[in-house]
């Protein structure tokens, strides 16, 4: 008699009650929002098991490494990353009995196998962790494993127009990284596919990369690629932009250029929708849903058909009837949540003022991410209930008894441990900045000093940093700044 | 029927449990054993590359054209750039790289540039503090002729599970004088690594 309700109760404490993602976002966003990274990490290494646990090894090593960036400490957030990054080559194998169990528990069962987006992003951020440590080789390694990244979600992508295939972030930073090593051709192909992505994406082209563009296809001698991305060149490139001129080589002997790359906001997170409705047959219909936004929970009661004349007479004359049991169904989907940001702008102010231009922007990624899978986590989201509450009807018509109190206790409860099983996978990087803007400026050799800040769409500034930097003859120097505000 | 269903599942659950009860295993193997984990870049890989590439070296024409001048070539390892798609240690290979050379007894070998500080910091200390007759000069030092440079590169085609890695480690022996290449090598590795999509 008792087996559904035995499994369904083991299976809910094998889930546990609370949605892990949920309470992770409580408890590190906010203290990633206000800069303290190195809390945040010491919070999350200590408590890893309950934040992450096994299915979720991958975004701990990737919330690392990114804390560790942002913290400065670029050596940490390299190992934390590359971890992170082995752990997603591994996580190519499928397990069958985790599948199965999805579809029987909820989406959280399966292992964490990232975004595609993010992966991707794991690949620029750990290039700009060896950009700061001054090994650009191994930034290139980067930029060569997010290409073969790219490759393979190319095939596997879907057809729709929110399938992620290409990613502007990704393309800028690889001609970047291309350039400054001095692969002429590479970085051409980068900065092509960068604009590209831009045009496809009917998005405008950031000027810095359409001057980066015009300079690295041109001196390629790819004039027609100049014409296809439609580029509105300058006909002579003068100053340091002209390539293997006589004023550029002068130039370069006098003046080095510094790249900021500003990492600003936070992304949006994944919240939980959900809606449970519980009709007692003896008439009442009870809901409840909750808002992935802000969280609020709205519940309500109605009054609901009651069991057929028939069957109240039986229950009054002390027979057995279906009084004082339930149907109950909740299910729960990854919505949304928005994530307030002041961080806006970019502005470096050095000789000149520069503004930052944004070369991705999550909210944009992860909205298309979402809808890109929306069909898939919905049919699953289906089987799964439907699935379930067949074995909680199951496990409560094999409770019920003569007295109409005790099936209702008993259906509530089983009811309830059902429920705790379903749950949204609302697991995401939340801790990814909202853009990641560049701004370049070319400055005398030496020791030069320059204000980086973040400005809200007021202009007012949020925060602002002096940083001194040593500025080389025709090289390029990279400074990172983030503001999470 | 029921109750065959619930013996299968405790019975499923109970098999998940035991798998997960591995722990760590760890058993010695020689130095020089070729194990394949990843198919990644590995210590073989490293090993096998210095050896042969340098044996081609020291067994090529211009070894014979140099020695019949009566002299020794007086070799230093410079920079060994990694363009492949992998993290590579590039000073495990200048290593494997340095000990082939000096192993073959055919050339003279010279300290690094980083040693070379070391040696010198040590000298200047030595005129500071050490005995007359102990204390080794400055300006003693073997100069290189000769220089090997290098790249390592690589070319990655996958589909699905299936990927084959291309490595390609290029060396040049390099007159540091006349900058004249003496010699120019290389040695292709090619790996085909498959992974399974699905597991129990």
């Amino acid at each position: 008699m008792r087996p559904w309700a035995v499994l369904i109760f083991c299976a809910s404490l094998f889930m546990g009650c609370a949605n892990t993602a949920l309470v992770r976002y409580e408890k590190i966003a906010k203290k990633a929002g206000s800069q303290n990274y190195l809390d945040a990490a010491g919070m999350i290494r200590k408590h890893a098991d309950a934040l992450y646990g096994s299915r979720s090894d991958l975004l701990y090593n990737m919330d690392l490494g990114l804390l560790y960036h942002y913290a400065g400490r670029y050596d940490s957030s390299t190992i934390f990353l590359g971890r992170a990054a082995d752990k997603y080559d591994a996580l190519y194998t499928r397990s069958i009995s985790n599948e199965a169990a999805s579809l029987v528990v909820n989406d959280n069962t399966r292992p964490y196998r990232s975004r595609p987006y993010e992966m991707m992003w794991l690949r620029v951020i750990q290039a700009f962790n060896y950009l700061a440590l001054g090994r650009p080789d191994d930034a290139r390694v980067e930029m060569r494993q997010g290409q073969i990244l790219l490759d393979a979600l190319h095939g596997t992508a879907g057809k729709g127009s929110n399938a992620y295939r290409e990613d502007p972030l990704y393309r800028g930073t690889a001609a970047l990284v291309y350039d400054l090593l001095g692969e002429r051709d590479d970085a051409a192909i980068s900065v092509y596919f960068a604009v590209k992505a831009h045009r496809d994406d009917h998005t405008a082209v950031p000027p810095m990369i359409g001057r980066l563009a015009c300079r690295l296809l041109r001196a390629a001698d790819r004039r027609d690629d100049i014409r296809l991305l439609e580029l509105d060149c300058p006909s002579t490139l003068s100053g340091k932009r002209a390539v293997d001129s006589a004023e550029a080589a002068t130039a370069s002997t006098e003046t080095g250029d510094v790249v900021v790359v500003g990492m600003l906001g936070r992304s949006p997170a994944i919240g939980e929708t959900s809606f449970q409705g519980t009709w007692i047959r003896d008439g009442l219909l009870v809901y409840s849903y909750r808002d992935a936004n802000t969280g609020k929970v709205v519940t309500d009661a109605l009054p609901a058909p009651g069991l057929p004349v028939s069957e109240s007479k039986k229950a009054g004359q002390g027979g057995r009837t279906r009084s004082g049991t339930t149907l109950s169904l909740k299910w729960a989907m990854p919505a949304l949540r928005e994530v307030p940001t002041q961080s806006r702008v970019l502005k470096v102010a050095g000789p000149a003022v520069v503004t930052g231009e944004a070369w991705g922007d999550t909210h944009d990624l992860l909205e298309r991410d979402l809808a890109e899978n929306w069909n898939s986590v919905l049919v699953r989201t289906v089987i799964r209930v439907g699935l379930r509450t067949l074995a909680t009807e199951k496990a409560k018509s094999e409770m019920r008894t003569d007295n109409p109190l005790l099936n209702l206790i008993t259906n509530v409860g089983v009811d309830f441990l059902s429920g705790q099983l379903e749950q949204a996978d609302a697991r995401s990087w939340f801790l990814l900045p909202r853009t990641v803007q560049f701004a370049r400026l070319t400055l005398p050799v030496g020791r030069q000093t320059l204000q980086i800040g973040a400005e809200n769409e007021s202009g007012g500034t949020v925060l602002a940093e002096t940083r001194e930097i040593e500025v080389r003859a025709g090289q390029t120097s990279f400074v990172f700044f983030n503001s999470l505000k | 029927m029921n109750r065959m269903f619930f013996r299968a599942t405790g019975l499923a659950l109970a098999t998940l449990m035991l798998a997960g009860c591995g722990g760590t295993k760890v058993s010695r193997v020689t130095h020089d054993s070729v194990i394949d984990l990843s198919g990644r870049w590995n210590d073989t890989d490293s090993r096998l590359v210095a050896e042969e590439i340098l044996r081609d070296c020291l067994n090529s024409s211009w070894y014979n054209t140099y020695t019949a001048q009566g002299q020794i070539p007086t070799v230093i390892v410079g920079e060994v750039r990694n363009r492949s798609h992998e993290h590579i240690d590039a000073e495990t290979f200048i290593k494997d790289m340095e000990r082939t050379l000096i192993n073959s007894g055919k050339v003279d070998f010279v300290a690094n540039k980083t040693e070379r500080d070391q040696l010198r910091e040590e000298k200047a200390d030595q005129a500071t503090n050490s005995s007359v007759e102990t204390r080794n000069q400055a300006g003693e030092e073997s100069g290189a002729k000769l220089m090997l440079i290098g790249t390592i590169n690589s070319i990655v085609d996958r589909e699905g599970g299936k990927s084959v890695v291309f490595y390609q480690v290029n060396l040049e022996l390099v007159q540091i004088d006349s900058n004249r290449k003496l010699w120019i090598g290389d040695k292709k590795i090619k790996k085909y690594v498959t992974k399974s999509s699905s597991s129990l």
